[in-house]
């Protein structure tokens, strides 16, 4: 390469990664800050926090949305329209939580600069992994990604369970990793030394891989790593337990910012074995088999669960198993279904993230009585009218009612299994889903129809900052619903 | 430019629903003001496009905002569409609504929840307009479901009243029932047509009408598809079998029930017909049924109207018996004059409800035996009263009159089977309107007072908010007629609302003049002009003779010689009993069995699964003493059981 052209090269993906580049400058300020501020102005972190996402935003905004893909150092990351919309979902998210966090944080024992730093740092990993392009680069981004969380998931220290939470995912988010590195051992091997996605493609395409179950067994290691990052069935063991023990604004970014990078970087990797003619009927099989027992074990599993989040780790395994459905059809093969499938999941993350955010939301300003057992939620319709319709809401969604983004997103994803003439896929789908009324209703009949216990008085009200979030969550459930161009142009 | 205005139309109401609902607790007052004006807006945005459509040229409008969902076959936007029939709709929906808003101020004054009335009062008006401007059916129904929550949001606004919650409980059911058939309806075009859009599913049925296309004129097809759509006319509508909850829906307070009755839900079922009757004409036993199911409804519902105490509820079954006259124009293939009827109706049947609000406002009492003798004290009223009931008695030149006489006439020459006993039920019907519109203006506004004297000292006229509205309306009632002057003075002078509607009803027509009969003799018309003039009349002397005159000895030797007639009248046909000895003993009894199901089935399932999957998860427990090393093995044989799938698979 021309060393001019390098040069230009660098530049402009400096430019156009400049909203990583600032969340990990936010980062570092708040670090900093943090430092060297009073102590009496740990106050202003959230807000530098906030300005580093806002920042962010705007320079995400200024790269604008892209037709074509456009590939950044030299192929280590790609910009298209995918990871555009999953990254406004992810900093969107991000700008939520930090609005909702404060307040939950007042009175615990976790140190502030950390948290939002590494906040931050989680936020610039997800963007980071749903820009992969490159083996490597996802691999490290992979990594980066989940030490953010190991430290995030125990930052409570003084509570064990947190603690707990966060060795818990380590031990299996390593175990993951081996996985994926395994995987990303075998793809090399079997394309010839390929890591580049289209040079992997086009290794593919032009029968250069001479041994294609080398390839398959690569890609379904790949995939078992993914699975533990997107929670799908058999792989999701940890949630449930990571969920209920970790900070709650913790596990709202775990359950909603990790799956919406996990999941587009996996369609990237979806996307660049779908045109391939040799493809095993089995990385077929495997993707269906983990769509289908993510809905059945996350549905059944939610059915008897008495903690709210818990309900909901199993939910949001449920929810990724519907979100396999697009990818299992791609690659039955459709490659053709390749534009309705990447429309449907990126509809669907930012459906997901919504819903699954404001029922996080709502749990957060109710803490401690309310990150427990669903039946301290008894009576809230009473107690805290605004939050107990905000909740309610968000279960109504989850359902896949009308008029809310959880219907329009399950349309979407089942559409595609129609089109692609999986006529079984959306069947399973649509009866998982009426599984889940069963569960979710329960928390709706447990705030409007259940007297509260004795001595449940009101509850503390939620701060400014925290009734904005969770109005604009609120808002968006609808919002998205009736405009969706809003989000897909 | 044009589209701008006409998306103004449904979003000033919903701008007032929002600025009522999040901020009406620091508006107070100000925001039914807002209210007002958002639909005054909306009212100043309607009438030039229907000046422009009836007077100038006038084509239809199309605004498709965005698409909303796009998946394999499904194409659905959010697309508005302005024609004829749009703007006569708009026109008076949206100013009855303005005037209702504006009375509102003065009946709701005080009332602790002001400010969500009138939020709830936006939704249902943006609702309405919604259904009227939709170009496509999902779209309606969207705006079809939105007037049904309002009314029941609306009907059940007094919480602590008792009554008033399980009025507004039954109007919801009720009208779920029909949306079914609504839905069925729906579905059944999509899958056979593959579209939903109004514009299209009409030029299918175009083709239809030759006897091609799936809509082939009196086939099977289109008749169950119209059968369905009028299953959901008749819940919206309040017609036989499902109007039962129109008369309870009284409890509500009664701007909602001028709202209802006269502008936003009622006329929706005669609408969609209307707007399908391109279809509908291409189903002639769908028709027959429509025009009989009509027919008894305006005789079934006029006969009860008779002997009602309360002065709402004879203005309730009035209502119902009125939609009887509007779907029997429908059902004899006079589409224009069941829609002109549905604009004159509003403005008499809008006047009523407020006058009557008026007499509840001012006096407390709604029960016509406690009231008489309001016209000294309360003139406007009293005199608003009285022209909305000859308009509605069908004396001429008033609105009521053109608008009814058109309908009779029409089912007498239609040709349609039955024509001559659905007139002469009709006859009967009109008959007995002129009967109880006068009974209840004779027994609240004349004769001697029978309020307590308390309450008699207290009587005032209402103020202004609500005096104009009500003044307005019976403006309406008079003059609306001159819309549509009936043909036989002198056709193609004046092309009226028939001429107006002569585009959107063209399909309609082709097909009829294919298959129908019509009968044109200007004589014969204006005999039965005179006919039923005779009989308003006659409705008229009869009410004076035992509401006024004879009170009340005379009407009880009456209610005695006719005894039978009487308790089936008095006791509502025993419409309500049947249903609730039999349907919902129905239902109680299914819903019993489904409860023993739950219970000893499901549950006893669900605890067996519970069972096993604590006996599975204590299996696991014994396994391992730290749950991470488990996690992990059972990820490891997740992976093997992957890399299984791909190796066997291969």
């Amino acid at each position: 390469m021309n060393l001019n052209l390098f040069y230009f090269h660098v530049v402009d993906s400096l430019l156009l990664t400049s909203p990583l580049l600032l969340l990990m400058i936010a980062a570092i300020v708040v670090l900093a800050a943090d430092v060297m501020m009073p102590r009496d102005w740990r106050g202003a972190l959230p807000w530098i926090a906030g300005i580093g996402v806002a920042a962010s935003s705007l320079a995400l905004a200024g790269t604008g949305i892209n037709g074509i893909a456009l590939t950044l150092f030299n192929g280590a990351l790609v910009i298209d329209r995918l990871t555009f919309l999953s990254d406004a979902v992810i900093l969107g998210g991000a700008l939520y939580l930090i609005a909702i966090s404060p307040r939950w944080l007042r009175g615990r024992w976790v140190p502030q600069g950390e948290y939002y730093a590494l906040l931050l740092f989680a936020t610039m990993a997800m963007m980071a992994l749903a820009h992969s392009n490159e083996l490597l680069a996802l691999f490290l981004n992979f990594e980066l990604l989940s030490i953010s969380f190991y430290v995030l998931l125990g930052i409570e220290k003084r509570n064990p369970r947190s603690s707990e939470a966060g060795f818990k995912y380590f031990i299996i988010g390593s175990l993951a990793a081996a996985f994926l590195l395994m995987g990303i051992v075998f793809i090399f091997g079997a394309t010839g030394g390929q890591t580049r996605f289209e040079a992997i493609a086009r290794a593919l395409d032009g029968g250069a891989v001479r041994q294609p179950l080398f390839m398959a067994v690569g890609l379904g290691l790949l995939f078992v790593g993914f699975a533990f990052k997107i929670t799908l069935a058999p792989f999701h063991m940890y949630a449930p337990d990571v969920y209920d023990g970790a900070p709650t604004p913790v596990v709202a970014a775990l359950a909603t910012g990790t799956k919406v990078a996990g999941f587009t970087a996996l369609f990237h990797v979806v996307e660049m074995v779908a045109r391939w003619k040799g493809l095993p009927v089995g990385v077929w099989g495997a993707f269906y088999a983990a769509a289908v027992a993510s809905m059945v074990v996350g549905n059944v599993g939610a059915v008897v669960q008495p903690n709210i989040k818990r309900l909901l780790a199993y939910s949001s395994i449920a929810h990724s198993g519907y979100m396999m459905i697009p990818l299992a059809v791609v690659l039955a093969p459709r490659p053709d279904l390749i534009g309705a499938a990447r429309d449907a999941v990126a509809y669907y993350l930012l459906a997901y993230t919504i819903m699954t955010l404001l029922a996080f939301g709502v749990i957060s300003t109710l803490a401690p009585e309310g990150e427990g057992p669903i039946a301290a939620w008894a009576g809230l319709g009473r107690r805290a009218p605004m939050r107990a319709a905000f909740m309610a809401l968000a279960m109504l969604s989850l359902i896949g009612l009308p008029p809310t983004v959880g219907f329009f997103g399950k349309i979407a994803l089942f559409g595609v299994a129609i089109d692609g003439a999986h006529i079984r896929l959306a069947v399973i789908g649509i009866l998982a889903s009426v599984v889940s009324v069963s569960y979710y209703l329960r928390v709706v009949i447990a705030i409007y129809m259940s007297e509260p216990a004795e001595g449940a008085g009101r509850v503390g009200f939620p701060n400014a900052a925290q009734t904005l979030a969770l109005v604009v969550g609120a808002v968006c459930v609808f919002v998205f619903a009736i405009f969706p161009w809003l989000y897909s142009g | 430019m044009t589209a701008f205005w006409i998306v103004l139309i449904p979003a000033l109401p919903l701008a007032a629903f929002l600025i009522n609902g999040l901020f009406g607790r620091w508006l107070h007052r100000a925001g039914g003001w807002i209210a007002v004006a958002c639909m005054g807006g909306s009212a100043a945005i309607s009438i030039p496009l229907f000046i422009k459509a009836m007077f100038g040229r006038f084509e239809p409008i199309q605004v498709t905002l965005w698409q909303w969902m796009a998946n394999g076959r499904i194409d659905i936007s959010i697309g508005l569409r302005v024609d004829q029939l749009t703007c006569l709709m708009l026109l008076f929906v949206t100013c009855v609504s303005f005037l209702v808003f504006l009375y509102s101020m003065g009946y709701m004054a005080g009332d602790p929840g002001f400010n969500r009335f009138f939020s709830f009062l936006g939704l249902f008006d943006f609702s309405m307009l919604v259904l009227v401007l939709a170009d496509n059916l999902p779209v309606l129904f969207v705006g079809w479901e939105g007037v049904g929550l309002c009314s029941y949001l609306l009907i059940g606004f007094y919480m602590d009243l008792a009554g008033a919650p399980e009025a507004g409980k039954k109007a919801f059911i009720v009208n779920r029932i029909g949306d079914f058939g609504f839905l069925v309806g729906m579905m059944a075009l999509f899958s056979v047509l593959g579209t939903l859009d109004i514009q299209k599913i009409v030029a299918v049925a175009g083709q239809g009408a030759h006897g091609a296309g799936p809509l082939a004129y009196g086939g099977w097809f289109v008749t169950l598809v119209t059968l369905a759509f009028f299953l959901g006319c008749t819940g919206k509508s309040a017609q036989i079998p499902l109007f039962t909850w129109l008369p309870d829906a009284m409890a509500g307070p009664t701007p909602v029930s001028a709202l209802i009755h006269a502008a936003t839900m009622v006329t929706a079922g005669v609408y969609l017909i209307v707007r399908m009757s391109a279809v509908f004409v291409l189903a002639p036993i769908t028709m027959t049924v429509i025009a009989g199911v009509a027919a008894a409804t305006a005789f079934v519902a006029g006969s009860i109207a008779l002997t009602q105490q309360d002065i709402k509820k004879v203005l309730a079954y009035s209502t119902v018996s009125q939609l009887g006259f509007m779907f029997l124009a429908c059902g004899v293939g006079a589409f224009g004059a069941g829609i002109f009827h549905v604009f004159t109706h509003s403005f008499f049947k809008g006047c009523l409800f407020l006058g009557a609000g008026s007499v509840i406002h001012a006096a407390h009492a709604q029960n016509l035996d406690h009231l008489g003798g309001l016209r000294r004290r309360m003139p406007i009223t009293a005199w608003t009263f009285l022209i909305a009931c000859l308009s509605i008695a069908g004396l001429p030149p008033l609105a009521g009159f053109i608008s009814k006489d058109e309908i009779l006439w029409m089912t007498f020459a239609s040709g349609a089977p039955g024509s001559l006993l659905l007139w002469a039920i009709a006859m009967i019907s009109a008959l007995m309107t002129a009967v109880y519109a006068f009974r209840a203006y004779f027994m609240a506004f004349e004769g001697r007072t029978r309020l307590s004297r308390e309450k008699e000292h207290r009587l005032h006229e209402s103020p202004w908010t609500m005096t104009v509205p009500m003044v307005l309306l019976a403006a309406g009632a008079i003059v609306a007629g001159a819309l549509n002057l009936p043909g036989v003075f002198g056709e193609g002078a004046w092309r009226g609302v028939n001429g107006l509607l002569a585009p959107v009803l063209e399909p309609a027509r082709r097909v009829a003049e294919m298959h129908a009969h019509e009968m044109h003799n200007p004589g014969l018309e204006k005999a039965l002009m005179g006919l039923s003039i005779v009989t308003a009349v006659l409705g008229v002397a009869l009410a004076w003779r035992y509401a006024l005159a004879a009170w009340p000895s005379g009407a009880q030797t009456l209610a005695r010689r006719l005894r039978p007639i009487y308790r089936i009248s008095l006791n509502r046909w025993w419409w309500d009993d049947i249903y609730m000895k039999y349907v919902a003993g129905g239902t109680w009894f299914v819903a019993r069995a489904a409860t023993w199901i739950d219970r000893w089935i499901i549950d006893g399932l669900l605890h067996s699964v519970a069972g096993a999957a604590s006996l599975a998860s204590r299996g696991v427990r014994a396994l391992q003493n730290g749950q991470a090393q488990a996690y992990a093995l059972i990820l490891l044989i997740g992976a093997n059981i992957v890399i299984g799938i791909i190796i066997w698979f291969k």
